[in-house]
């Protein structure tokens, strides 16, 4: 084996892959292990390219890569970029964006730029003559249309001979184009203004700059027929969709990434700007329609945010770049030391001892990890010395003893939360880290819900600070807010800028306490300490209580989670949701701060059919509760009075569970159909109403056949307890059904029907229940009797069966008769429970349903009821 | 000698609108309508020719050509504006000092205010080519219309003259040209006429065929009618493309054919049904 030392420090001294938001293609790049987020990044990337075919749309892919500061995430993407260039088909187009902050138009110009005018105005072109191959297909052929659309991949420029032979209309094709153009970019005119307006060379640079969102005179944009600059983050998203097709439709791949999307999707204090996630939420589906790849990269805070559907759009295409391991230690040393030393595959110089300490060190954090290689071999290099731990640890205190390293300090990892609980509603906390590379800040504040928020700035590096006065410089880079609490922490002592920074800090602040810990990950304590923060004050549900139909509906809370529970406790709560507007129903948690009372923690809402929801929550974090149980979550945009002043003041409707059974006599053709009507129009009121969580169960019988060749049929359950619009589809399929057997004239098969109603009623139901019969006949009597009607083939007793019924807590009888009152059998007041009786030919439905007690409106709720709020336990 | 391809276009009621105008003594404005190689500008220019014939102006007849290349409507009205000046230069029409002043200021004209300075300028230089001891006509034709608008702007500027405002539109849907149902005449504040040229069907191409070749020869025609309708059967086309592919077949014809005797002696010249069909055929494979 040949070892040999190497001849210059092999080790970025910054630790950090840095991007420039330029793609070249010269094929250099960082050394790069292969860690799992390389490889799976890659993978995606491969199944990405291996599917791309152009012609085609939606064989794109989506991959989010999301990681801690360091972690290697900027690695992997340049890593993933020099694996694109080597392709051996056609090269993809490759597009990189590194997110600044929340104004997505600036990202799209910079992402624009990465494109010069030939190249869009050949795409351009490229595009058009994608569309004649099309058009001539269609017009002369599909064989006509292969081999001009070759030729015109070959040489775009033929579009303008296939003009002047006629060959082609132009008009036909930009008509395909706007077509097209509606499903990439939306109905945008100005985008194909700006397209076919980059083939004229009068128009070209106009053109250019606007589709690269620049600013351009009124001259210009009047000559092109746009109607301004792009500076509507919509319209810069359609732009990316147009680009992507662009590059696709011209037959190459197209891979844009767009890296820390934290600064573009949270904002102050860590909330989720919908806007920009919404854009994200775009590109995502967009991107891959349009045959393109989209890359988002961000750290874990942000994709911890993201919602759960836009997470789900990923599927399995989510790298993780995770603290790498040993044996990857190994490997990523390995992999810079043979960037100078191609011949050597050990990790000569470093020892075993000093691999350990490199990766205990360093946390498992690749950037600090290559940090501590480059000091080690500083230190080395000179003796051409071998690297030991004792080596490493030399070179984490900067080569000599530290200076203000003060070990008998309690940790800055101890000291965090405490100092984090002391935080008061409304109060700031500034920690600053000096590190080998530059000061980071941050911020952390504590909301009027007791919810810390933690935001992050970009570390300013010391090179960015030289000047005159660079201790003044550094207390600014901190950017300490006026009247918040400071705390610095030096992850380097020993490093003199770090220290000399860390000393004017304190100059500036003394009363502030300060840690000097060698390899401290100041960011994932922080990251740790907002999230395993114990609740301040007690989580409720938003609720409205409602204990009597009729009554006034009063804002409450369902308790969750008590003060002091830390993440990871589990509450559940049954509430029934009324029909909501809308914007649907709201679940709202609020902590409440004892005399100060409640304040709003998250307001987000769902479209849910009305019905009672079991719901588990989960308290990931402080301010962070996840719910399951109800679907379709978003966050609420109206505002809190907003939302409060869409409660009535009256509930008009009874609101509680209810199950109604419907049972209908259906032989006989005429009178079968007029009681399908009533049973229709009951359902679609119901339906339509703001009636509590409904079931409805559809009983047809007829009558006992009583002959050796026609077997005696049961009733026939056609649905139990299914939703109202579910029973009235039922309903509609039974009106084409052939009516049921009708059996002896003076009575049908209504014992039977109670009898199946009996049977299927579980003790354990303990809901409201109205049971509706429909229908003329009397039922059969369970044996012999005087009238001479024949009895129940199955001897059932319906006077038992209906006591038994009767007897029931909740349940209510009502009967709808063919007859009129004076007309009817006696059994049919029985069979409405002595009151609630109508002719099937001349009744309001309305108002015998509220009879029953199935009041119904058009009442919106906002929010979940319950009619009786549990203790807080 | 005009041909009467039943359908294609008429142009009666193009005649009647012109000749209303012209008693009038108003302008005339006509939309020649149609997609690519239905002969729009070939259309314009028989409108304009027409305009012409009616205006009785023994030639004297001065037009401006104006192909539109962009969406800013105030260059292309300057530059009909120019264009006129240069005609009249041209045909050394003696103007007063005034509208010779104003014409020269042409480059000068702002913006925001064209309309109603090229309204002026051009009610001037219609009156005063009118008022000369032998009149002389004017038109304008505007080539592509991007937008509809353009039409209203073209109106206002020439709405006090004697003159004919031509403009040729390619019907498609795109967002380059404007949609057609926002040229019906009604939505026009002046008096407008709209011609729609349309793709040729397959009796008008026979027509078209023998027509052609009988203003050229007084030999009966060497196209299989029958042929002609087959092969284009299948859609509708334009009359550049009818003509177009129906030189091709010709020429074609020719170039098989060695012998010396000429057509209709020599009927290897002549092309069957057969032969057309199979021509066109491979024709289509090798575009």
């Amino acid at each position: 084996m040949n070892v040999v030392y190497p001849e210059r420090n092999p080790f970025p001294p910054q630790g950090t892959a840095s991007m420039e938001e330029r793609v070249l293609d010269d094929g250099t790049g960082a050394p790069t292990a292969s860690l799992p987020s390389v490889e799976r990044l890659w993978s995606v990337a491969e199944r990405y390219l291996s599917g791309f075919e152009p012609g085609t749309r939606g064989r794109g892919q989506v991959v989010f890569l999301h990681g801690d500061h360091g972690s290697g995430k900027t690695h992997a993407i340049r890593f993933l970029l020099r694996r694109l260039a080597e392709n051996p088909g056609e090269t993809p187009y490759r597009f990189y964006v590194k997110l600044q902050d929340g104004d997505f138009p600036s990202g799209y110009r910079r992402l624009m730029s990465q494109i010069d005018r030939p190249m869009l105005r050949e795409l351009s072109l490229r595009f058009l003559g994608t569309i004649a191959g099309a058009e001539t297909g269609r017009v002369y052929g599909e064989q006509a249309g292969a081999v001009a659309a070759s030729v015109l991949r070959a040489d775009p420029d033929r579009f303008y001979s296939m003009l002047r032979d006629l060959q082609v209309e132009l008009g036909s094709v930009l008509q395909a184009q706007a077509r097209e153009l509606a499903q990439i970019a939306g109905a945008q005119e100005d985008f194909q203004r700006a397209l076919t307006s980059l083939l004229d060379p009068v128009l070209e640079e106009a053109a250019y700059d606007w589709l690269a969102g620049r600013e351009i005179g009124a001259v210009d944009a009047r000559r092109l027929g746009v109607s301004g600059p792009i500076i509507d983050p919509e319209l810069c998203r359609y732009g990316i969709q147009l680009l992507v097709a662009l590059c696709t439709r011209g037959g190459r791949p197209a891979v844009v990434i767009l890296d820390q999307c934290e600064r573009l999707v949270l904002g102050e204090n860590g909330h989720v700007r919908s806007g920009n996630e919404g854009l994200l939420q775009s590109l995502v589906e967009r991107l891959p329609q349009e045959n393109g790849m989209l890359v988002l990269a961000g750290n874990e805070q942000v994709w911890e945010r993201l919602p759960r559907d836009l997470k789900q759009r990923f599927g399995g295409n989510v790298v993780g770049s995770s603290a790498v391991t040993l044996e990857q230690t190994t490997e990523l040393l390995s992999a810079y030391l043979r960037a100078v030393s191609p011949a050597d595959d050990t990790v000569h110089p470093f020892l075993v001892s000093g691999v350990r300490a490199l990766h205990t060190l360093g946390g498992g954090n690749a950037r600090r990890i290559l940090q501590l290689s480059w000091l080690a071999f500083e230190l080395a290099a000179p003796d051409r010395a071998l690297i030991s731990r004792a080596t490493v640890e030399r070179a984490l205190r900067g080569g000599e003893p530290s200076r203000i390293a003060d070990t008998e300090r309690p940790g800055f990892g101890h000291a965090l939360p405490d100092v984090l609980a002391e935080l008061g509603e409304g109060a700031r906390l500034a920690v600053v880290e000096v590190a080998v590379d530059g000061i980071t800040g941050y911020e952390l504040l504590r909301d009027e819900a007791g919810t810390p928020h933690c935001r992050r700035s970009p570390v300013v590096r010391w090179n960015e600070l030289a000047g005159e006065d660079p201790d003044g410089a550094a207390v600014r880079a901190a950017g300490l807010p006026a009247g918040a609490d400071a705390l610095f922490v030096s992850s380097f002592p020993g490093d003199p800028a770090a220290d000399r920074a860390l000393e004017a800090l304190r100059a500036e602040r003394s009363e502030a306490p300060w840690f000097a810990e060698p390899g401290v990950l100041v960011d994932a304590l922080v990251r740790q300490a907002v999230l395993a923060e114990p609740l301040r004050w007690p989580y409720e549900l938003v609720v409205l209580r409602a204990d009597a139909p009729g009554g006034s509906p009063e804002l409450a809370g369902i308790p969750l989670f008590a003060a002091g529970t830390r993440r990871g406790a589990l509450a559940s709560a049954t509430v029934y949701c009324p029909p909501s507007d809308g914007q649907g129903t709201v679940f709202a948690l609020v902590a409440w701060r004892e005399a100060a009372g409640p304040r709003l923690v998250t307001a987000r809402s769902a479209k849910l059919p009305p019905g009672r929801y079991e719901i588990t929550a989960e308290l990931e974090r402080a301010g962070r509760v996840r719910l399951t149980g109800v679907t379709g979550l978003s966050e609420e945009e109206r505002t809190w009075q907003e939302i409060v002043a869409l409660v009535p003041a009256r509930l008009d409707s009874v609101w509680e569970p209810v199950h109604v059974i419907c049972a209908i006599e259906a032989g006989g053709e005429l009178e079968r159909v007029v009681r399908l009507y009533r049973i229709r129009q009951v359902l679609t009121i119901l339906a339509e109403g703001t009636l509590g969580q409904i079931e409805v169960s559809l009983i047809v019988y007829g009558g006992h056949s009583y002959s050796r060749h026609t077997p005696d049929a049961p009733v026939d359950v056609v649905a139990w307890r299914v939703l109202p619009e579910s029973a009235l589809r039922s309903l509609g399929e039974l009106v084409h059904r052939k009516p049921l057997e009708s059996g002896i004239p003076d009575a049908a098969q209504v014992e039977d029907m109670l009898a199946a109603v009996v049977q299927r009623l579980r003790a354990a139901d303990t809901e409201r229940t109205v049971l509706l019969t429909v229908g003329d006949r009397p039922p059969h009597p369970p044996r012999v009797h005087a009238s001479h009607t024949l009895p129940c083939p199955r001897r059932h007793d319906w006077e038992a069966l209906l006591g038994e019924l009767g007897r029931r807590p909740g349940l209510t009888l009502g009967a709808i008769c063919d007859r009129p009152v004076e007309q009817a059998d006696p059994v049919w007041f029985r069979l409405g429970g002595g009151r609630a009786f109508a002719h099937l030919e001349d009744m309001d439905v309305r108002q015998f349903l509220a009879g029953l007690g199935l009041d119904v409106s058009a009442q919106r709720i906002p929010f979940p009821i319950v009619s009786e709020v549990p203790r807080a336990t | 000698m005009r041909l009467d391809l039943d359908g294609y276009a008429y142009v009666e009621p193009v005649y009647a609108y012109l000749h209303q105008a012209v008693l009038a003594g108003r302008p005339a404005f006509v939309v020649i309508s149609g997609r690519d190689y239905t002969g729009r500008t070939s259309m314009a220019n028989c409108v304009l020719d027409l305009y012409r014939e009616l205006r009785a102006t023994d030639g004297r007849y001065l037009v401006a050509r104006v192909e539109i290349g962009h969406h800013r409507d105030f260059e292309w009205i300057q530059q009909a504006m120019a264009q006129l000046q240069n005609e009249v230069d041209m045909a050394e029409v003696s103007l007063t000092d005034k509208l010779i002043r104003l014409l020269d200021g042409i480059g000068e004209v702002q913006e925001s205010i064209y309309p109603q300075r090229f309204q002026g300028l051009a009610r001037m230089l219609s009156t005063e080519l009118a008022g000369q001891r032998s009149p002389y006509a004017f038109g304008v034709l505007f080539e592509d219309l991007r937008t509809a608008s353009f039409v209203n702007v073209a109106q206002t500027v020439f709405r006090n003259t004697q003159s004919i405002v031509v403009f040729t539109h390619r019907a498609y849907e795109h967002a380059q040209t404007p949609a057609a149902d926002l040229l019906q005449p009604e939505l026009f504040a002046e008096d407008t006429h709209v011609v729609e040229l349309r793709p040729l069907v397959e009796s008008q191409i026979q027509s078209l065929a023998r027509g052609r070749w009988e203003q050229a020869s007084p030999l009966h025609c060497p196209f299989d009618l029958d042929g002609v309708a087959e092969i284009f059967r299948s859609a509708p086309t334009p009359i550049k493309a009818v003509l177009t592919r129906l030189a091709k077949l010709l020429d074609y014809r020719l170039s098989l054919v060695n012998g010396q005797v000429p057509w209709p002696d020599n009927s290897e010249l002549g092309m069957s049904r057969e032969w057309l069909v199979a021509t066109v055929t491979a024709m289509n494979g090798w575009r």
